[in-house]
């Protein structure tokens, strides 16, 4: 039935009123002339129905000489609208364009959606991909999308699949991460001291000792060496590994000078704001900040149910940074040294510890003797067929 | 289809008369008739060959003529054959 009034309304009808003696003479004509009429309804002895508006034409030579009058009551569909509007000529023209626009448009990539990533986070996936051409405005018909995927594999890290898939304008790209392992390496290496010191606990998982608690190495000493000789008299190359902990002396200095230069952000900030269309950034203010700003960005980015449209707005807010002169009080920059000396030390457990303020012109430092237990275990690669 | 009309029986008088299909007292689809010889809100008189077909009711409306016979809706009160 849809079809049936759209079929109408494409082609045109009119609703006519048809009187005169015998006025169902009108139907019967109509009948075996092939013209269908439809919706007919006696009205106060005049017969009004609907039929197509080209059969209207064929009506006249069919009830000439009947004693039948018509009158064209309403006239309804395409055909009216389009000769009411005729003149029009910018109508015309919007539809032409919208279809061309729409046309157009649709050849390109509007969105682009990634799912299936923990660790490789989107930005890092979309910027590969806008190396590959794959982007928002790039043409959907140039994508080829399995040399895409291998292209995309080669060019992101972790990427163990992945697959680029174009539906009409959008582009999802699916991925799998691969599955990290902990690289266990098998280079055969002695242990070597990173400092000097006297060893107070070993712990050797993999090689042989040639050290024991107690004993004082020197910076480069062999610990633990990664040439295992059995009884039998073969030998192996392994890879050394453990942990030699040893109390180790050194000496921190830490100088800070009196009169300092700092940045100071100002309290005014410019906004700016420029939107991007399809990876065309067009600002929406004149000028440019250059030195002496600092600037903070944000990105709005438009999203529809599911992926980010290519359009986005960007917010940027411009401070302006102040350098200023300060002078610190000798009680102040001994603070700020020691707060840098702590933070220097923060993972070693200290034995001993003496400090001593040194005053200068104008500095002052922070000079700290240290006795720590620390692990100085280094790994020494074995070289073979050198000197080593 | 000449050759069908000549047959006798019920096929014979199916295929030479009208065919009418009622929905409840609302619908009438009319098939096979030679012409409308009256019509108003509340009586259409059709031509079917071998006589009139009366249909009696309310607000009776031709939803749709062409060739082949017709659609009448409406209040359907009585339908009478008149040979």
């Amino acid at each position: 039935m849809i079809f049936l009034k759209l079929y109408r309304f494409f082609m045109g009808k009119i609703r006519i009123s048809a009187q005169g003696v015998y006025v169902e003479r009108l139907l019967n004509l109509c009948a075996h002339n092939g013209i269908t009429v439809w919706g007919i309804k006696n009205r106060e002895g005049k017969i009004v129905l609907w039929m197509l508006a080209r059969d209207f034409f064929r009506l006249r030579p069919v009830i000439r000489g009947n004693d039948i009058r018509v009158h064209i009551l309403k006239k309804r569909g395409w055909p009216f609208i389009f000769c009411r509007y005729r003149h029009r000529y910018g109508l015309f023209a919007g539809v032409v364009f919208f279809i061309v626009s729409l046309q157009l448009l649709s050849g390109f990539v509007w969105n682009i959606g990634i799912s299936g990533n923990c660790n490789i986070s989107d930005r890092e996936i979309l910027d590969a991909c806008k190396e590959i051409g794959v982007f928002e405005g790039a043409r959907t018909g140039k994508l080829d999308e399995q040399k895409l995927r291998l292209v995309l594999m080669s060019k992101v890290e972790g990427l163990a699949w992945a697959a680029i898939n174009v539906e009409g304008c959008t582009v999802t790209i699916d991925v799998t991460e691969a599955e990290e392992r902990e690289s266990e390496s098998t280079t055969p290496c002695n242990i070597v001291a990173a400092k000097s010191g006297i060893i107070r606990k070993i712990e050797v998982t993999d090689g042989k000792k040639v050290v024991k608690v107690d004993d004082f190495v020197a910076e480069g000493d062999l610990l633990v060496s990664g040439v295992m000789e059995y009884k039998d008299g073969s030998s192996a190359f392994v890879h050394s590994a453990g942990e030699i902990i040893a109390e180790v002396e050194e000496i921190y200095t830490v100088t800070v000078p009196l009169k300092q230069e700092i940045e100071v952000l100002s309290e005014n900030v410019s906004r700016c704001y420029a939107i991007s269309i399809f990876g065309l950034k067009i600002p929406l203010y004149f000028g440019d900040f250059k030195d002496d700003f600092i600037s903070s960005n944000e990105k709005i980015m438009l999203k529809n149910s599911k992926n980010y449209l290519p359009i986005y707005f960007h917010k940027t807010g411009f401070k302006e940074i102040k350098k200023e002169f300060i002078t610190l009080t000798e009680e102040r920059a001994a603070d700020i040294a020691r707060e840098e000396l702590d933070s220097r030390l923060k993972d070693v457990k200290i034995i001993n510890k003496s400090e001593k303020i040194v005053q200068n012109q104008d500095s002052v430092s922070v000079i700290c003797e240290l006795i720590t237990q620390r692990d100085i275990a280094k790994e020494e690669i074995l070289l073979f067929g050198t000197t080593n | 289809m000449g050759k069908i009309n000549k047959t006798s029986g019920v096929a014979g008088m199916l295929l030479s008369g009208a065919h009418i299909e009622l929905f409840s007292n609302r619908e009438a689809i009319i098939d096979g008739i030679r012409g409308v010889i009256e019509y108003n809100d509340c009586y259409v008189k059709l031509n079917v060959g071998k006589g009139t077909l009366d249909i009696f009711g309310n607000t009776l409306e031709i939803s749709s003529l062409d060739a082949d016979g017709l659609v009448i809706s409406g209040k359907i009160e009585k339908i009478e054959f008149c040979l």
